[in-house]
Parts: C-alpha cells; sequence; structure tokens
C-alpha cells in the first residue's frame, strides 16, 4: 500500500511541478480516451445485416418520440445508424437524453437490401442456403416504399440509458419489449387482483426494467438487453470474449437461431412467426407456455435450440474448424431443458415473477453503485484483515472493514501450517512407495515373460499375481472392444493393486518411520446398473495383440529400442481410493487417474513412441482427528477439520505433438517441434483427383447402398489416407460433405467402405473449383499429420489447375500442446473449538473455497478464472454464494492477433465479479441482501515501441507510443454505472457517468 | 446598429466646436519621431527561475540538488512583427508558467522524487498557473518632449492551460499519510486522463511603457500584464479530496485515495502584473534594472562599452546571475545564468533579437 500512496500522491503533484507528469520525464502522453455518447448491440442472433437502426427516446407520454420532418413525415426523433456484416450496430445518443429511456428499433431497408444469414446447417427452405443470406420481410403497398404491417421490425428497450450501453435488438428483447409495453385491463370486471386483457399502454423506466429482467428470467440468461449473442454460424469464430460469457453467448445466439427453426417448421416467415408468440405471452398475461402440442412452447424452442447446436457440432467436428470449448456445456444445458419442458403437463404456463422492489432498486443505482464500491474497495484493500484497525478487532468507531473475517484468517493459516509440517514428515515415504511400486511392476512384466531376472519368488505363475508383502499386483487381460480384436489375445492390460503397500522410509526429521498405503476396492455401479468393484491398476496398451504383455520398453532416450521388447501406445493409471493413515489419527484419501498416449513422426519411418499426457485426474482429501460433536437435524455429527484438493488437466493436440522426450514434461507445454517451423514444405506429400458426375455411395440401408451423383475432389494424404469432398442435389438442395476413404480395396469396396460426416447445405451453383478449392470459404481446411502439424496442399494457379496432380504440402499449423483445461480447487471446513473451564465445544467454522480454471491453447492464447469465496452456503456455476457470502469471481482472457511481418497486437480481456452477501447499506433487512458487482475490462495494445507498458501480461515490454486502449466497465445490477481505467501507471481510477470519480485505494 | 466609419456628420458631431490645431500639430511630432525608428524584428526572451530545483531539472524531474523553495517562474516569449511610425505590430507566442508553492510542498515532493522518507509532517500549499499563448500584438509609442508612453495590447489565443491549487498536509513515515484539496481546470488532463473537450480559449492583456531622458539620465518603466482577462471556454476541471492511508486529520472526506467530480465549465482567468523599472546613466553605460512579478523580484546592474563589434556588456544580478551582453544596430544578444552549466542553473535568462532598420 505504501508503494500505491507514493505513487499516487506523486501523479497527484507532479503535474503541478512543471509538466512533469507521471512518467518522470516529459514526455507523458495522453492516451486514447473514449468519448462516452454512444450505444451499442446486435441485431438478431448478430445475424442481421444493414437494417435500419434507430435509437428513440421515450417521451413523456410513454411513446417513442416523433418529430416532423422537411418532407412533412412523422419520424422517430433520436439516431439512425445500421447494422454491419457481424449484426453490430452502434448510435449516438445525445448527452440530453442520458439517464432516460429509450427504445431501439430495427426496420428493414426500403431498397430490401437488409438482409438475415441462415443459422440452420440444412438450409432455411429450398432458395436459402446454410450461411446465406435472404432479405428480410417487408411489406408495402402498390407504388410506396413505406413499410407496413408483416414487415421486419424488432424492438429493444431500456429504462436508463447510460454511455456505452448495449442494448440488443431480437425477437427476445422483442417480447420484453412488448411486455413492457403492454397494459393488462378488466374487461370482465372481476379481475381486480390480475386483470388479464391485454392493451397497447406506454413505456415506462419501470415497465421496461421489468420487461426485460421478465424476459431474462424466462429464457434463464443474466441479461437479454448486454448479453452478446453468438451467431451458431459464427460460434467457431474466437469472439475475444471470456469463457463464460462466451457460452451464454452461444447459448443467447442457439435460442435466437431457434426462432429461425421453427418458423421455417411452422410454414411461416420469421415475422409471422414472432406475431403469434406475442399473441401468446399478451394472452396468457406475459407468461409463455412450458410445453404445448399445438403452437409456440418452450419446449418446443429449447428442442430446436438443441438440434442446432448438435448440428453445428457435427459440422465443426467434420471441418478443420475450431468447436467452441464451451458448446459441449451449452449442449448440456439445452438437452436438460428440453428434457425437463417436454415431460410436463400440456398446456403448463410459465410462472414468471418480478417483484416491484427489484425493480425499485434500479432507480437508485448511481447512488448505491457508488456507495457499494466505496465500501468494496474498502473491504478489498484490507482483504485478510491485515489493517490494526480492522472492526471486530478494533473497538473504535473509525474501525476499517475486511473482507475475510481476521480469526478465520488466523485459523486458516494455522491449520494450512500444521497440513505443510505433516507433508514434510510423510512425503519421503510417498515419494518411496511410488518407486516400489514402478519396480514391481517392471518385474512382474519380466516373470511373465520368463525373464532370467524375474524375482521368483514374489511371483505366482499360475495365477498370474505377484506379491509383496500384502500387497498384490494381478493381471488381466482387457478387451478394448475394437473391431479386430481375437479371442484370448488383447491389445491392454491391467496390472490389478490389491492389498497395503507398507513403506519402510526415513521421514524429514531424519526418524525411521512406517507408511502403510492401503488400495481399497471402491464399489460402484456401472451404466447397466451393475454393481462393479473398482481396483487400483496400471493398463498397458499395445498396437498389437498378444495372450501375455511383452516384454516392454521404451525409446531409451537415444532413439533405440531394447532387442526383443515392444514399445507401448499408451499407459493408463487410476487408483479409484487410496488411503494413506497418518499420524495423529489423521488420514489422507486421494484419487489418482491419468492416460499417456504414444505419439511417432508418421513420415519418419524410425521415429519411437514418444508419451503425452492426455488427461490426469487428482484428488485429496485431507480429514483430521474427531474434534467433537454436534447435533444437525436431530443427529450427532463428528467435528474435524477437512481439506480437498482437486486437480485435474487435458492438455491439447496431445496425439499429435512429438515430443523431444519419451516421457511427459511440463517444457513440453506451449513449445513447437524443433525444425518444424510453419511453411517448411513436404514434397509430393498430397495428390488430388477431381471427378465430375462420379456416382457415388450416398448411404447404405439394410446393407443396400444408395447411389447418387455427385462431383467430389478427393485428396490422397501420402500414405495416410483419403479424404474427399462431395456434392450433391437432390429435391431438398445441394449439399457438401466429407468422407473418409479406405486406402486399400477395389473402388467398390473402398466407396462401401467409406465414412461421411455432417452434411451441409451450400448454394445450388457450387462449384468444385471455385468454392471449395480457390473460393473465400475454408471449406477444404488443413490435413493433419501427426507428429507435425497440420498441411495445406500447395495447389498450383487456378489457370494451371489439372484434374489430377501430386503436389507438395505446405506446413501451415505446427502441433503444440496446450492445456485444453487446468482445474483446480481447495476447499475446506474448518472446526471452531471453544474451551471453556474443562469443557470443549465445537461449532462449524465457515467454508471457504478457490477454484481455479486455466486454458491456455498456445502461449500467448490463454484464459484463468478463479474464484475465491468465503462463508459461502452454495456453488451458482462457479461463483460461492450465500446469505453471508463474500466472493470473487475473476477471469482473464489473453489473445495475440495476428498482425503484418513483426506485429504483435494483443488484446487482454478481463472480468471480475464480486458477490457479496448480507450487505445491509441499502435495506433495512437484519439479514441484509445479497450484491454483484461485475467489472469487465478490455485492453488492446501493439507491442514493440517506447512507451508505457499496457495491459497485464506483457507488463514488462514496451508498446507502441500512443496505442493502449485500457478500459474496465462496472456494472452494477446489470447496468453499466462507471468506466474505470489506468490513468496512470498503477493509478485506477472509477469514472461515473454523473462526473464524479475516484482512485480505487486508499 | 453598426456605423459607417466614414460618416461625416458623425465625426463632425465627434469633436464639434473642439478641433484644436496644436494637438494634430503635437501628434504629427510624435509620428515624425516614431519614423526614425522603423524596423522588422524578431526577437525571442526567457526568462526563467526556479528555486527548489534547477529550471532544467524543473522540466526533466527532480534528479538535482535540492533547496527549499517556493517559486517557480518562466515567461517565454517569441515575436516577430514590425514598428512603423511608431506603430508596433507583432505575432507573438508566449508561454506563461508560475507556481508558487509552501517550502514544505516542495520539500514533501523532492522526498516522494527520491524515495525520501522524514516521517514529519508537511503543510502542503501549492499554486499553478501555466498558459500558451500567441495572439497579435499592438502598440504605439507617443512621444511628448522627453517623454515617451507606449501603450501595448495584445490579444491572445489560449492554447494549453494549467491551472490550480492544492492545499493539505502530509504526515507519517512508511503509509504516507496525504489529504489535500484539489482546484484543477485544464485543457488536457495532466493530473489523471480526464477527457478535455476544451475548445480554444482567448484573452486580451494591456500594458503600458514609459520612458523619460533628462540630459544623461535615462529612465524607464515597464507594466506588462497591467489588465488582462482570460475566458476559457468548455474548461475542463477536477475538484476532489485525496485521502491517502485515510488521515485522522483529514481536510476533506472522500472516497478511496481520492475522488472529487470532473466536469466542463466556462473558466475566467488572470495574470499578475510584471512591473520592470530601469535607470541608465548614458555617458558611463551604466544601467539599473528592477523587475517584479508577484513573489519574484530582480534587482540588476549593468554596464557596456561600445566596440568595433558593436555594444559588449556584462551584468550582474541580485539573483546571482552573471550575464554577458552583445548588441548592435541590427541585433541583440544577451545571456545571464547563476551557474556556468546551464542544466545546473536555477535563474536563467537569453535574450536573441535581430531587427532590420530602415
Amino acid at each position: 500500500m505504501t508503494q500505491f500512496s507514493r505513487t499516487t500522491a506523486l501523479c497527484l503533484l507532479s503535474v503541478f511541478f512543471f509538466l512533469a507528469g507521471c512518467s518522470g520525464n516529459s514526455t507523458s502522453t495522453t492516451r486514447e480516451v473514449q468519448t462516452l455518447s454512444s450505444v451499442n448491440g446486435y441485431v438478431g442472433a448478430a445475424n442481421v445485416r444493414n437494417a435500419t437502426l434507430y435509437a428513440v427516446p421515450v417521451n413523456v407520454q410513454g411513446q417513442p418520440s416523433t418529430e416532423i420532418n422537411d418532407l412533412n413525415q412523422e419520424v422517430y426523433l433520436g439516431s439512425v445508424s445500421s447494422s454491419t456484416t457481424v449484426g453490430f450496430y452502434r448510435a449516438d445518443v445525445k448527452k440530453e437524453y442520458i439517464g432516460g429511456a429509450m427504445v431501439f428499433i430495427a426496420e428493414s431497408k426500403a431498397n430490401n437490401s437488409s438482409v438475415r444469414v441462415c443459422e440452420l446447417v440444412n438450409g432455411c427452405g429450398s432458395d436459402w442456403a446454410y450461411r446465406q443470406v435472404k432479405a428480410v420481410p417487408r411489406v408495402t403497398d402498390e407504388g410506396s416504399t413505406v413499410a407496413k404491417e408483416g414487415s421486419f421490425r424488432l424492438l429493444g428497450a431500456v429504462g436508463n440509458i447510460q454511455n456505452n450501453t448495449r442494448v440488443n435488438v431480437n425477437w427476445i428483447t422483442h417480447l420484453a419489449a412488448d411486455h413492457a409495453y403492454t397494459s393488462y385491463i378488466d374487461e370482465v370486471g372481476d379481475q381486480e387482483a390480475a386483470p388479464e386483457t391485454p392493451r397497447d399502454g406506454m413505456f415506462t423506466p419501470f415497465t421496461i426494467e421489468r420487461g426485460n429482467i421478465w424476459l431474462s428470467r424466462q429464457f434463464g440468461l443474466s441479461d437479454v438487453v448486454s448479453i452478446r449473442p453468438i451467431a451458431p454460424s459464427e460460434m467457431h469464430n474466437d469472439p475475444g470474449l471470456s469463457a463464460v460469457l462466451r457460452q451464454e453467448g452461444i447459448l443467447y445466439g442457439l435460442l435466437l437461431a431457434a426462432g429461425q427453426k421453427l418458423a421455417l417448421d411452422a410454414g411461416q416467415n420469421e415475422v409471422e412467426w414472432l406475431r403469434d408468440v406475442v399473441a401468446q405471452q399478451r394472452q396468457l398475461g406475459g407468461q409463455l407456455y412450458l410445453n404445448n402440442s399445438s403452437g409456440f412452447s418452450l419446449a418446443v424452442l429449447y428442442q430446436a435450440a438443441l438440434d442446432i447446436a448438435e448440428e453445428h457440432q457435427q459440422l465443426l467436428q467434420s471441418s478443420s474448424l475450431a468447436i467452441p470449448p464451451q458448446l459441449p456445456a451449452v449442449i448440456e444445458i439445452l438437452r436438460n431443458k428440453a428434457n425437463q419442458l417436454s415431460a410436463v403437463a400440456e398446456g403448463t404456463r410459465s410462472d414468471i415473477r418480478v417483484d416491484a422492489e427489484e425493480i425499485n432498486n434500479w432507480v437508485d443505482r448511481f447512488e448505491n453503485a457508488k456507495e457499494f464500491l466505496k465500501d468494496t474497495n474498502e473491504r478489498l484493500l484490507n482483504y485478510k484483515g491485515d489493517d490494526p484497525k480492522t472492526c471486530g478487532v478494533y473497538a473504535g468507531e473509525d474501525c476499517v472493514n475486511s473482507f475475510i473475517d481476521p480469526a478465520y484468517v488466523a485459523k486458516t493459516i494455522g491449520y494450512y501450517d500444521g497440513l505443510n509440517a505433516l507433508y514434510r514428515q510423510v512425503g519421503p515415504g510417498l515419494d518411496q512407495a511410488l518407486r516400489e511400486l514402478r519396480d514391481h511392476s517392471l518385474d512382474f512384466i519380466r516373470c511373465l515373460n520368463d525373464d532370467v531376472s524375474c524375482v521368483s519368488s514374489r511371483y505366482n505363475a499360475v495365477n498370474k499375481t505377484y506379491q509383496s508383502g500384502t500387497l498384490t499386483l494381478t493381471l488381466s487381460p482387457v478387451e478394448l472392444g475394437l473391431d479386430n480384436e481375437d479371442e484370448g489375445i488383447f491389445n491392454a492390460f491391467d496390472f490389478l493393486i490389491t492389498g497395503t503397500q507398507t513403506v519402510n522410509y526415513t521421514d524429514g526429521n531424519g526418524a525411521a518411520a512406517t507408511l502403510p498405503i492401503l488400495y481399497k476396492q471402491p464399489k460402484s455401479t456401472n451404466s447397466s446398473g451393475e454393481e462393479i468393484i473398482q481396483k487400483a491398476r496400471l493398463r498397458i496398451v499395445y498396437d498389437e495383440q498378444s495372450a501375455l504383455p511383452p516384454l516392454t520398453a521404451v525409446d531409451d532416450g537415444l532413439g533405440n529400442l531394447a532387442v526383443g521388447h515392444v514399445q507401448p501406445l499408451g499407459f493408463d493409471v487410476e487408483w479409484p481410493d487410496v488411503e494413506i493413515t497418518l499420524p495423529d489419527s489423521q488420514a489422507l484419501n486421494l484419487y489418482f487417474a491419468t492416460k499417456l498416449i504414444g505419439v511417432r513422426d508418421v513420415l519418419d519411418e524410425a521415429s519411437l513412441y514418444h508419451y503425452n499426457v492426455t488427461e490426469v485426474s487428482l484428488s485429496l482429501l485431507m480429514r483430521g482427528r474427531v474434534l467433537g460433536s454436534i447435533t444437525e437435524d436431530g443427529k450427532s455429527v463428528e467435528l474435524r477439520n477437512l481439506a480437498q484438493l482437486g486437480l485435474s488437466a487435458k492438455p491439447n493436440n496431445a496425439a499429435n505433438f512429438y515430443s523431444e522426450t519419451v516421457w511427459p514434461e511440463l517444457d513440453d507445454l506451449l513449445t513447437i517441434r524443433p525444425g518444424y517451423d510453419a511453411d517448411v514444405i513436404q514434397p509430393g506429400l498430397f495428390s488430388y483427383k477431381l471427378q465430375e458426375e462420379a456416382q457415388v455411395v450416398l448411404k447404405v440401408t439394410n446393407n443396400v447402398p444408395q447411389y447418387v451423383t455427385a462431383d467430389y475432389f478427393q485428396v490422397t494424404i501420402a500414405s495416410l489416407g483419403i479424404e474427399r469432398f462431395e456434392v450433391f442435389t437432390d429435391t431438398t438442395g445441394t449439399f457438401l460433405r466429407k468422407c473418409s476413404v479406405p486406402l486399400s480395396g477395389d473402388d467398390a469396396s473402398r466407396e462401401l467402405g467409406k465414412v461421411c460426416s455432417a452434411t451441409q447445405s451450400v448454394a445450388a451453383d457450387f462449384d468444385l473449383l471455385d468454392d471449395l478449392i480457390y473460393g473465400e470459404d475454408d471449406y477444404l481446411g488443413l490435413f493433419s499429420i501427426p507428429g507435425r502439424g497440420g498441411y495445406r496442399p500447395d495447389f498450383p494457379e487456378k489457370a494451371s489447375f489439372v484434374n489430377e496432380a501430386t503436389v507438395d504440402g505446405k506446413l501451415v499449423a505446427v502441433f503444440s500442446q496446450g492445456l485444453d483445461q487446468l482445474n483446480m480447487r481447495a476447499a475446506h471446513e474448518l472446526v471452531n473449538e471453544q474451551v471453556q473451564d474443562d469443557t470443549t465445544t465445537v461449532s462449524r467454522a465457515p467454508m471457504a473455497i478457490v477454484d481455479m480454471k486455466l486454458t491456455s491453447p498456445s502461449k500467448d492464447n490463454w484464459e484463468v478464472a478463479i474464484a475465491a469465496g468465503y462463508d459461502y452456503d452454495y456453488l451458482v456455476d462457479v461463483l460461492p454464494t450465500g446469505k453471508r457470502a463474500q466472493s470473487i469471481y475473476l477471469s482473464y482472457l489473453v489473445r495475440e492477433l495476428p498482425g503484418e511481418g513483426d506485429q504483435r497486437f494483443f488484446t487482454e480481456l478481463g472480468g471480475l465479479i464480486i458477490f457479496r452477501g448480507g450487505v445491509k447499506l441499502f435495506t433495512d433487512d437484519p439479514e441484509g441482501e445479497s450484491l454483484g458487482m461485475t467489472l469487465a475490462s478490455r485492453v488492446d495494445y501493439e507491442l514493440g515501441g517506447t512507451e508505457l507498458p499496457c495491459g497485464v501480461v506483457n507488463r514488462d515490454d514496451a508498446i507502441r507510443e500512443g496505442n493502449c486502449n485500457a478500459v474496465a466497465y462496472l456494472t452494477f445490477r446489470n447496468s453499466l454505472v462507471a468506466v474505470i481505467r489506468e490513468e496512470r501507471p498503477g493509478v485506477y481510477v472509477a469514472r461515473f457517468s454523473d462526473g464524479t470519480f475516484f482512485i480505487l485505494g486508499g | 446598429m453598426v456605423r459607417s466609419l466614414f460618416s461625416g456628420a458623425d465625426v463632425h458631431r465627434s469633436v464639434p466646436g473642439r478641433f484644436r490645431p496644436g494637438l494634430l500639430f503635437f501628434l504629427l511630432c510624435l509620428l515624425a519621431a516614431a519614423a526614425n525608428a522603423d524596423e522588422v524584428f524578431s526577437r525571442v526572451s526567457v526568462l526563467g527561475s526556479s528555486e527548489p530545483v534547477p529550471v532544467y531539472d524543473m522540466v526533466n524531474g527532480w534528479d538535482a540538488d535540492f533547496r527549499r523553495g517556493s517559486l517557480a517562474y518562466a515567461d517565454a516569449r517569441i515575436q516577430s512583427g514590425f514598428r512603423l511610425s511608431g506603430w508596433t505590430l507583432a505575432y507573438e507566442r508566449r508561454g506563461y508558467y508560475y507556481l508558487g508553492f509552501s517550502r514544505d510542498t516542495s520539500e514533501f515532493y523532492n522526498n516522494l522524487e527520491q524515495g525520501i522518507d522524514t516521517g514529519r509532517r508537511y503543510e502542503l500549499d501549492l499554486k499553478v498557473q501555466t498558459l500558451s499563448l500567441r495572439g497579435v500584438r499592438l502598440s504605439y509609442a507617443l512621444n511628448y518632449r522627453s517623454f515617451t508612453i507606449e501603450p501595448v495590447l495584445t490579444y491572445y489565443r489560449v492554447g494549453d492551460y494549467q491551472i490550480g491549487s492544492l492545499n493539505g498536509f502530509s504526515e507519517g513515515s512508511g503509509d504516507l499519510e496525504v489529504s489535500a484539496l484539489l482546484d484543477y481546470y485544464f485543457n488536457e488532463d495532466k493530473l489523471l486522463e480526464y477527457p478535455a473537450n476544451a475548445g480554444d480559449g482567448r484573452g486580451i492583456s494591456a500594458g503600458l511603457s514609459l520612458s523619460y531622458q533628462q540630459g544623461d539620465w535615462l529612465m524607464s518603466a515597464s507594466l506588462q500584464d497591467l489588465f488582462n482577462r482570460f475566458e476559457l471556454p468548455n474548461a475542463a476541471f477536477t475538484r476532489g479530496c485525496i485521502n491517502l492511508a485515510g488521515s485522522a486529520q483529514a481536510v476533506c472526506s472522500g472516497n478511496g485515495a481520492a475522488s472529487g467530480v470532473s466536469g466542463d465549465a466556462d473558466y475566467r482567468t488572470d495574470i499578475p502584473l510584471t512591473f520592470e523599472a530601469q535607470a541608465q546613466y548614458t555617458p558611463w553605460n551604466l544601467k539599473l534594472d528592477y523587475y517584479r512579478h508577484e513573489n519574484y523580484q530582480r534587482l540588476s546592474a549593468r554596464k557596456s562599452w561600445p566596440t568595433m563589434i558593436g555594444t559588449l556588456g556584462v551584468s550582474a544580478h541580485s539573483t546571482r546571475q552573471f550575464g554577458l551582453h552583445w548588441s548592435s544596430r541590427w541585433h541583440e544578444l544577451s545571456v545571464a545564468a547563476d551557474d556556468a552549466d546551464w542544466q545546473a542553473a536555477r535563474e536563467l535568462q537569453l535574450q536573441l533579437g535581430l531587427r532590420f532598420p530602415w
């Protein structure tokens, strides 16, 4: 804090001393500052292009403001803009409209140039293929250009517009705006409490916010107005969002695209379809049918979204495009929701409620946000209660609040100090246990192969077991379920580990010690409902089948394999439950699993397997001694200190990256194989053939092949495989699909043996030469060569193209092993002990948890997310939450963007969610309320200059002059209230829209 | 209503029956006398003074020998124009910097820069006014016998400006406690990065030069910025409260390390008067000079000798400056400093003028 204070003081004073600025020299420059006078958002599922977008203030009558223009026409007041090719718009907002309600209206342009992209893989109709555009509906009277009912028109609204606010306009925000605009009256005379007849009403800030919260709740989204929807057809592109926002964006985009599918299924255009959904919402008083056999229901909507998601997953799997890591989770959400909704009774309505208090809380959000930020700032500065004036420790009125109870911090530190001391004591024993286990396994294999070096006294040839003390290794052949497995010979063998391994060792204090390690055999149920016993095992997988595991060896590090030995294809270790008894009645239970796969350079026949980890999981549970008992729910419960650590990692490209070392090392991550840089040419790697009007197998039904006439382009990759791209037309349209064709066999058998992946609709005039090979869309993608990377055929110029030839391959994407995901979770539950006289009473101390997720597919592209919570009751997604919870969720994403030549551009995106339960700042409720604050930051810069550092990651590197844009947006209850920027190095300033500011820190 | 400047009726009405041939004769005499000094000129003049550290370090960072001081002042001008028949019209660029502060403030800042922790309490008091100006200067010399009176009027456009004050205190060691009130107007935020949208300001400054010759004595005085006013439309401002480490006796209360409000507002300011008086005894080529601007003042003595290459001179100043001077009919060059190493000088003066008389 001292450093910060001095930095701040210097900055605050130095301006006055002759423009020295904070940089300590005279070259301090003002970085580009974003002007705060516009709003932005996405139209449709970010797939409506060139639509007119009106940003219209709401007048005192609650209607969008209009004026009479020079042509005596009534036009909207406010600003007009247009959506871009990615469905994005930015509209200016006059300062006088800031803080007021505003309606956003998307309409089609008079010349029918407003278009929408088809998001359905199988096309949106016979004349509208996937990813192709079509003009949005526009209905006019003959001779008129004025759009009338039936034309494309979508609304979105916000009750309090602020600078830089994001306001989406799509069919869901349209429902929200309609809900806000609809009043219900009692036409019958007996509906005083809940009038049911809908009538057009008026927009007010209250009704608009209610509508937005209402529809957000209806569709399970955090905020339909501000969350960025990601068009399904673009989900493979990195949107530059953190994982959490990208997942919600994909989900939002799929729900929006589901409207397209439902309209198609209903034989309507999307305007007609939405009209019916609006009518249902009005008829049901703002609710929608959860399940309904006729017409719209949430069940069919989620099923449609699920279908679209799965079709895209298949399409991306069959192409070289990246599948978003969040897509499987989104599919799971949609599947669960679709199943749940389809199970409810027909005609069931949703039951959305929004309390008036929830909306009223928006009214004072400026003041509340400032107060909350001030209070949070104070607590974060004194996170662990280090300040001697911490409230609770210090009784004065000027006490400083802390984020975590200092007494709890002291208790936690003491507990982990104890664990550290314990580890120092038993650590050497654990190391020795692993060494002994490895030696036993190798000796067992030698015994199985009658090798003379086998310790025969431990080997039981009849039972195929190996025993050391009470520890037993048992051989168990494994059927992997492969197509070519023969009876009695196997590709894999398990070495099952049972019993207790007793390790005699010298502990960290030099004393002789014994460590009993029990390999437990937990029971579980398989997918068939059968009870199975899980045993600790080491599985070795081989390329070739055999009755017994062969003498096994690996590369000796010099590229040699011991004579007469076989190198395994991979290893699979799983220890479901190992219990280690520790001193002082403590115990450690661990689960450990890892898989290693062997990789060789397929274009180098002499290369041996080097092993990469494909996945690893570790779970530790540390149980202290029983400290006492309490009664909970009428039952006596023993309390003890518990600590849990879970760790799992999944590297990417493990099956493709050829490491320099035999066994996996940390250095293998985020590096490339030496000598295989991009642009290296592999002569004659590909041969291709372009064939027109061939009879190809479309599908095989009941062993009867069905043929279709297709044009195809076939690429043979060395001796590794054949990829074929087939284009054919049927009654529903023109389609492109990708097939893997067997290398061996005659033409007929290879045709029958081919495996084709997802089919996508393409334009009717799709041409193999113009579109597939030389088109802008990368349909061919890259061809993956294990051990090397992704190669692209070096086709000749289009004019020199011949229908059949051999071409070189150019290495375009070099394989590098990154981390698909690293998850770590540490949690503990401690026990409070109160000693009074001779009696000790115990109680549960608050729970604490730290959860970390890291993805790092390459060195300069990574994302980390850390959630830390204290005194939480439960987890909402990753955020520890509860009545008294104090938690932080921090995510940071770094992307290197392509630049020309040596240029290196970086984007850093940060997200910080602070959740605090029991906040009594704005409520009289003695239990307080739960409040959340969100910070989103974005930093863009280019490396390689002389200016000040920028961002967090490349902090030690200078950036190019004047090219640091760093800004964080503070949202409070989903409304942008402040912008936070590092205005001077180390000085972070929060500026609110009303002109007030404060410098974070203290 | 705009009235024609050539309306004869109005002319008669403005001096009805009061035409005085004596006054016209007097004015013609003045014009004739002034016509002797017609010239085109260009000149640069810089006067800089910094008490706490050398002027160079004041600009580039406080690294050198520090003395507790209370003043930093600079007035730099570049003028190009012509003099004709007593009229002088010139284009002027001017940089004006005035910083007044308590000695505690300078020591406190130096400690921050050098990482010195004394633990003592400092009273902070700082006033800043810096203006970057460009404009047109018009003057007319009225001669009457041995008297010359020359009113000067300058119209300025204001480019960059930084105006503000800071009042409070600092105390404590380790966790530095600072509590101060800040009032700051600017066109570009040098303190933080508030996005200022200020337009160009404008201003006017009127001054007066007087001279009187009696025998071998030549007496003169100038009153620069006697009356001046600068209008700064839409000036960005930051008013706030700084409270580092939450001092118990804070002069103000706010959030975080500092808080306040920033915005845009019209602002008006003026520059203090600069007074200079000279007495010259021509037979000895000896000149005494007194210069004052707010808290800055200087007394100088200069002795000159006519030579083949022009007039050479030396000067000594109460500010411990030593000066060298060389002038001719075509030029004037003066350099004065309190240290031979200009980067170590706290008092600096430079004047370079070129003129082409006809």
